[in-house]
């Protein structure tokens, strides 16, 4: 099962995230929201604003997957993507990461990390990166 | 649609490290992938590009179901926007005739098939610099519409 | 487990047409993808490594689940051989002393992490031929085991 990193954790809480999100055909529209709370291993909470609901809610209806990748400098600083499905509660958007990829141009550009022991994730992160979150 | 110059200047080449936006692709079944890039060009007022260095479900993606948005991820402040329309990838050995959207691969390939001469990698940060460059191509978008993801107005074009 | 003299003889053929082999990998909850591959080679007897040089769906695929099957395609003069094993992607930028069964990576890169050089594009028959020989690293299987994919014998052990 997916378990987000503390710096996974601290990137998205203090950036935000671009949010993909498709019609079940394919026809994708993306919101940007600029934090995050992470609750438990795996549960990423975004509020969103009337118009950003408006804005996906027939997406999230018909077609539940969403991409998730980190906001601002996190866009390359913290390269993850995070896949899984999202439901609208209020007007917040739940996502439950199911998928984590590294999107670290490189060798490891895709390499799904989930599936991967967290120790070893872990290890990955501190040899590759010398932050655990964003910049104060 | 011709993009307004305020938006052609931020997308269009200047320093490596300036720009990082990011590319939404979806599979034909609605399973989205989210990329991000820190090279993007612009072709006639229209078409956004960004090289082919590591796009690996983006070009899945773009086999299947030639839709695109780039959102601009950093820096962002008074560049809130979401630009969407078709997007294919034109790789080196497609014929120069080959056309997207009214743009020859050819001419694509000749300007921007080795983007490291535009913009020198090696100037990047080393932590988020690639060892080796294979660049396959050159994703274009056409851009068909401009969005702002501002949260209180997001979607209003 | 060791490949044989006629295994390796058949797993590099560089030039000429060289030899032809499938690689089969799949993804986590088990949809299979099947790519021709024409670059191979063999690394210290225990490993196929192949270049990589389009792989899409492969490399999703090896990226969450490294396992892989490598049947020979071309030519076959009766060596149907499928071997499996785990496998992965190898590119530069990895920690030299990064290791995937026993094989490490800066040994693996230097000798076949520029295929051009080992066989220059003029070699590769030209309607085959890549437009460009853009090589984004080497997939390499530690083979396990050889099994035949005869039809009257599919499934016997070989090795």
């Amino acid at each position: 099962m997916a378990k987000l990193t503390p710096r996974m954790r601290n990137w998205l809480a203090g950036l935000g995230a671009h949010i993909g999100t498709a019609t079940k055909k394919g026809f994708p529209t993306v919101i940007v929201v600029e934090t995050a709370k992470v609750e438990g291993d795996n549960i990423v909470k975004f509020q969103l604003s009337d118009a950003q609901v408006e804005q996906i809610k027939q997406n999230i209806e018909e077609n539940p997957r969403v991409a998730i990748g980190p906001g601002g400098l996190g866009s390359i600083r913290a390269a993850y993507q995070f896949k899984g499905p999202a439901r609208l509660e209020g007007n917040t958007l739940v996502v439950e990461v199911t998928e984590i990829y590294c999107t670290k141009p490189g060798p490891e550009a895709a390499l799904r990390m989930d599936v991967l022991p967290y120790e070893s994730v872990i290890k990955f992160e501190t040899t590759r990166w010398r932050d655990t979150g964003p910049p104060k | 649609m011709k993009l307004p110059k305020e938006i052609v200047d931020v997308l269009k080449i200047k320093e490596p490290d300036d720009l990082i936006v990011y590319l939404t692709t979806s599979s034909v079944d609605g399973k989205c992938n989210i990329m991000p890039s820190l090279f993007t060009d612009v072709y006639d007022d229209e078409f956004i590009l960004i090289p082919d260095l590591f796009a690996v479900k983006t070009k899945i993606n773009l086999n299947e179901n030639r839709v695109g948005v780039v959102t601009i991820a950093y820096p962002s402040e008074g560049k809130k926007w979401a630009l969407r329309g078709p997007c294919g990838h034109i790789e080196w050995g497609v014929p120069d005739n080959y056309s997207f959207q009214g743009i020859r691969a050819g001419d694509v390939l000749k300007k921007w098939g080795d983007w490291e001469e535009k913009e020198p990698f090696a100037s990047l940060p080393e932590d988020i610099r690639p060892a080796v460059v294979a660049q396959r191509g050159v994703i274009v978008l056409k851009v068909a519409e401009c969005y702002t993801y501002e949260p209180e107005v997001s979607g209003k074009k | 487990m060791k490949l044989t003299d006629e295994m390796k003889e058949a797993l590099s053929i560089i030039g000429g047409g060289g030899a032809v082999v499938h690689l089969t990998t799949c993804s986590a909850d088990g949809k299979p993808n099947t790519v021709a591959e024409r670059f191979v080679g063999v690394f210290k007897d225990e490993y196929i490594v192949i270049a990589d040089m389009f792989a899409q769906k492969t490399r999703v695929n090896l990226f969450e689940n490294p396992i892989g099957v490598i049947t020979i395609a071309h030519p076959v003069k009766g060596r149907t051989w499928a071997f499996r094993g785990p496998t992965t992607i190898l590119q530069e930028g990895l920690p030299p002393d990064y290791e995937f069964h026993g094989a490490v990576a800066k040994e693996v890169l230097d000798e076949w992490g520029n295929w051009a050089e080992k066989e220059p594009p003029s070699e590769v028959p030209p309607d085959i031929k890549p437009p460009r020989l853009v090589q984004r690293g080497v997939i390499i299987m530690k083979v396990e085991e050889c099994y035949s994919y005869k039809p009257e014998e599919a499934g016997k052990k070989i090795l």
